[in-house]
């Protein structure tokens, strides 16, 4: 029996494409959801090319429709606001609203946030697992 | 009791991620912690037989001391490395995620991934 | 809280790794939690002091004040003996108040206080 109630925490740190771990991360992520767990997912350094939209890779295991399916399975997405604007996906300011940073080249399962969005899966997560070490 | 769940992307020799499972799960034994090992992506090449050098032989070392140690069989059969050459005593598994995750989630006290 | 282990196995410029480490470790001390940075590997090279200005010279930020600033934050620091003796860092050459610690004793720590282990 699995507890419905506990949270995977997950960290990304490295590009898709360039390694598996966006596809470790997603296909985990995707197991915990269908297990009934929570999932949280926060995408650092690199890990934020992942939110790209309008990703079609003709031969790999497509991140981009992975993160929109979990997010519709109920995972929460959510990427640096550091590392999204130093790579280009920040186009607007915080949207107090929406509760990110406006982005429109973000896919919309994904939130630009700052940093304590990770630090929140740190300290709530029933267990934490991070993807990029090297 | 304790228990130890490790995720080991890594390939076994050049990388520090495999060495570092080395230590740390021999660490958990040596204070009678239980410890599970999960094999995925590049990290299903430390499960291979006949390997020289320190993760081969800890792997087989890590088996006689009872850990568990699951290697993802899609990762092994993309690899080209069939059952008859992976180490014996290695769970090979359809579902490495779902295995991972309740041991992860349901029994493990400390959860490393590298 | 959770005891957070943030290991660091990179130098300090050649990738973003240990910039970003540093700085989840820094937020979560804010956040009022305990935290341990272990430099292991080449991380071990982030634990020397004397960086002269980054910042203007290479354009990266200061790791060095990072350390400084966990340090002063009460978060501990440890750093791998062994990785030190191989890349010839005496205790000396380390930023004041790093702990240098045999692996055995670092792979203790983390499995002691690890209840949640960020990989860098």
């Amino acid at each position: 029996m699995v507890d419905g109630t506990k949270t995977l925490g997950i960290m990304l740190f490295t590009s898709p494409y360039g390694s598996q771990d966006a596809d470790h991360v997603c296909r985990i992520a995707e197991r915990a959801l269908d297990m009934g767990y929570g999932v949280h997912i926060f995408l650092y350094g690199d890990g934020v090319h992942a939110q790209l939209a309008g990703q079609d890779p003709k031969m790999f295991y497509n991140v981009g429709a992975a993160l929109e399916r979990i997010a519709e399975k109920g995972g929460v997405i959510k990427s640096c606001v550091r590392c999204s604007q130093a790579r280009g996906y920040v186009d607007g300011g915080y949207d107090e609203e929406e509760d990110r940073y406006r982005s429109s080249k973000s896919l919309d399962a994904v939130r630009i946030y700052s940093l304590y969005g990770f630090i929140d899966i740190i300290k709530d997560a029933d267990t934490l697992i991070t993807f990029g070490s090297s | 009791m304790d228990y130890l769940c490790m995720l080991i992307t890594k390939p076994p020799h050049s990388d520090e991620g495999a060495e570092r499972m080395c230590g740390i799960s021999n660490a958990a034994r040596d204070r009678s912690m239980g410890v599970a090992v999960y094999l995925i992506g590049d990290g299903v090449l430390c499960a291979k037989r006949h390997q020289h050098g320190h993760v081969g032989a800890h792997i087989k070392r890590a088996l006689e001391r009872s850990m568990s140690v699951y290697a993802s069989a899609q990762d092994l059969r993309a690899r080209g490395i069939a059952e008859t050459q992976v180490e014996k005593g290695i769970v090979i598994t359809e579902d490495i995620e779902g295995r991972f995750l309740k041991d992860a989630m349901e029994r493990a006290s400390r959860v490393i991934s590298w | 809280m959770p005891h957070v282990v943030v290991e660091i196995s990179h130098p300090p410029f050649g990738h973003e790794h240990t910039f970003a480490g540093l700085y989840v470790a820094t937020a979560c001390l804010s956040k009022g939690m305990d935290v341990i940075v272990v430099l292991r590997g080449d991380g071990v090279y982030t634990g020397m002091r004397g960086q002269v200005d980054p910042q203007k010279n290479i354009s990266l930020p200061a790791t060095e004040a990072q350390i400084e600033d966990i340090l002063e934050l009460d978060g501990t620091v440890v750093a791998d003996a062994g990785a030190l003796v191989m890349r010839g860092i005496e205790s000396d050459e380390l930023i004041e108040g790093i702990q240098v610690r045999e692996s055995s004793d670092i792979h203790a720590l983390i499995l002691k206080e690890g209840e949640k282990i960020i990989a860098f």
